[in-house]
């Protein structure tokens, strides 16, 4: 059955949001260098080209946070109360084996792109 | 009023959420939206603004989907609530109607001596009972999860571009549950199903063959029952997308509870009516007597929850609109101001 371009566009959403999805984890502990809020972080991710809604974000943070990765605080000084957080000890390990598995995928796809016949001819 | 969209923003994102992080992520909701707020269009913020930023946002519902796991369901995040609800309410209910017909089986069955197996009856009428109502109840709240499911990404709900200015007002008195409704309007269905699945059961069994005692009764009054809990179920439809209270609204669910209401009296009289027949199929006179008084009983305790229940409802819509009127009605105050950004 052909797909209709609305549903070949959607389709192409949603492989763009599932390969988006696996990096955003690694987007965010990689940009938690110092305590962060999650407003600063989200512009810190925004500026450096990482386009990410809070909608992504807040709960992301919760998770990592949940599972022990991140280490948060409420911060009450101020007009208003907000929550730092920043890597834990786990959370810093874990951003290096992912980097490490990142830098060898992208390895990886750059020799398929750039021989997609591989070694055979 | 932009302070209060945002309030209203937050705090239909927080009532999804379970209690144990309602709190927090609130706090830190509101926080980032003032903060962004702030960011883009200054420290005071046209209601325009604040409008045009909030549809930005997820709607609440898709908000706090976010903040509840992943997982392959049947019953997914946005209708669990509801759902655990709906069994919490029916799945009691159900077995309290089970034993109190045990119970009474006890008083009339002229052929009850084996104990034994009445329990172990007792027990899987309970099982039986139990697995049919939870069974149907994942079946509807499965069908709506699917209905949402099966529409075009960009039909959903979700996907919609959504309006802040419909959330439902902050102040209490007028907010209608989202998860009550829902929750009513379930049971109610899965009510008049038991009612009709069941409905050749319904009565008083004496171990004699054929229909249990006034069966005949109930199966007059169906139709009447069944209007009574229709009624209520397009009652609380509207009230679902309305969103609020209104008076109107108020009026007519007095006027469903009174349907209701007379809907019971009249059964009761009829089974009243009935004790010759009682008496002539061999129950005993003190047991008719309780049999009697207990629906009576049941009749004034409805007769007094309709009234205390309804008088509340309009009690705080009173109340609530002076309040309002006086310039200290019970809005959620903002607890964080829009000026001042230490970011």
């Amino acid at each position: 059955m052909m797909m209709t371009p609305d549903e070949k566009a959607e389709f192409e959403q949603k492989l763009i949001l599932e390969l988006r999805r696996g990096l955003v984890s690694l987007a965010a502990l990689g940009a938690l260098r110092s305590p962060t809020y999650g407003y600063s972080l989200r512009q810190r991710l925004v500026d450096a080209g990482f386009d990410i809604d809070q909608g992504t974000l807040y709960p992301l943070l919760r998770r990592l946070d949940a599972q022990g990765l991140l280490e948060s605080d409420w911060n009450v000084e101020g007009n208003r109360p907000r929550k730092y957080y920043r890597l834990s000890p786990d959370g810093a390990a874990l951003l290096g084996r992912l980097k490490t598995h990142w830098d060898e995928q992208v390895e990886v796809l750059n020799r398929l792109f750039a021989n997609p016949e591989g070694d055979e001819s | 009023m932009s302070a209060e969209l945002i309030e209203r923003y937050v705090q239909e994102v927080s009532r999804r959420l379970h209690e144990s992080q309602r709190e927090d992520v609130s706090r830190e909701l509101r926080s980032s939206i003032y903060d962004e707020v702030e960011h883009r269009f200054g420290p005071e913020p046209t209601d325009e603004e604040v409008v045009a930023y909030l549809r930005e946002l997820d709607p609440p519902e898709q908000a706090a989907a976010g903040y509840r796991p992943e997982l392959l369901y049947l019953v997914g995040p946005a209708w669990f609530p509801a759902f655990r609800t709906v069994v919490k309410i029916v799945l009691p209910i159900q077995i309290g109607l089970i034993l109190l017909g045990f119970v009474i089986r006890t008083f009339t069955d002229t052929g009850f001596g084996n104990f034994g197996g009445e329990i172990f009856g007792f027990l899987g009428a309970v099982v039986d009972a139990s697995v049919y109502s939870f069974g149907m109840i994942v079946l509807i709240f499965f069908g709506l999860e699917r209905l949402e499911m099966r529409r075009p990404a960009k039909q959903r709900r979700s996907a919609k571009v959504w309006e802040p200015r419909s959330l439902p007002d902050s102040r209490p008195h007028d907010r209608v549950g989202y998860a009550n409704a829902v929750t009513s309007i379930v049971v109610s269905i899965v009510f008049l199903a038991l009612l009709h699945v069941f409905a050749s059961d319904v009565g008083i069994r004496t171990g004699a063959e054929g229909p249990p005692l006034l069966n005949d009764v109930y199966q007059r009054h169906l139709p009447w029952i069944s209007a009574s809990i229709l009624i209520s179920i397009a009652y609380w439809t509207v009230l679902l997308i309305q969103g609020r209270w209104t008076w109107i609204t108020r009026f007519a669910r007095l006027a469903s509870d009174g349907f209701g209401l007379w809907v019971f009296y009249r059964v009761v009289t009829d089974v009243v009516a009935h004790r010759p027949a009682l008496v002539g199929a061999g129950i005993e006179g003190p047991v008719i007597s309780i049999i009697e008084r207990s629906l009576w009983l049941s009749f004034a305790v409805a007769v007094a929850i309709v009234v205390v229940t309804n008088g509340v409802r309009f009690y705080r819509a009173l109340t609530g609109r002076r309040q309002v009127a006086d310039g200290v009605g019970p809005v959620d105050g903002a607890p964080v101001t829009m000026t001042g950004s230490d970011s």
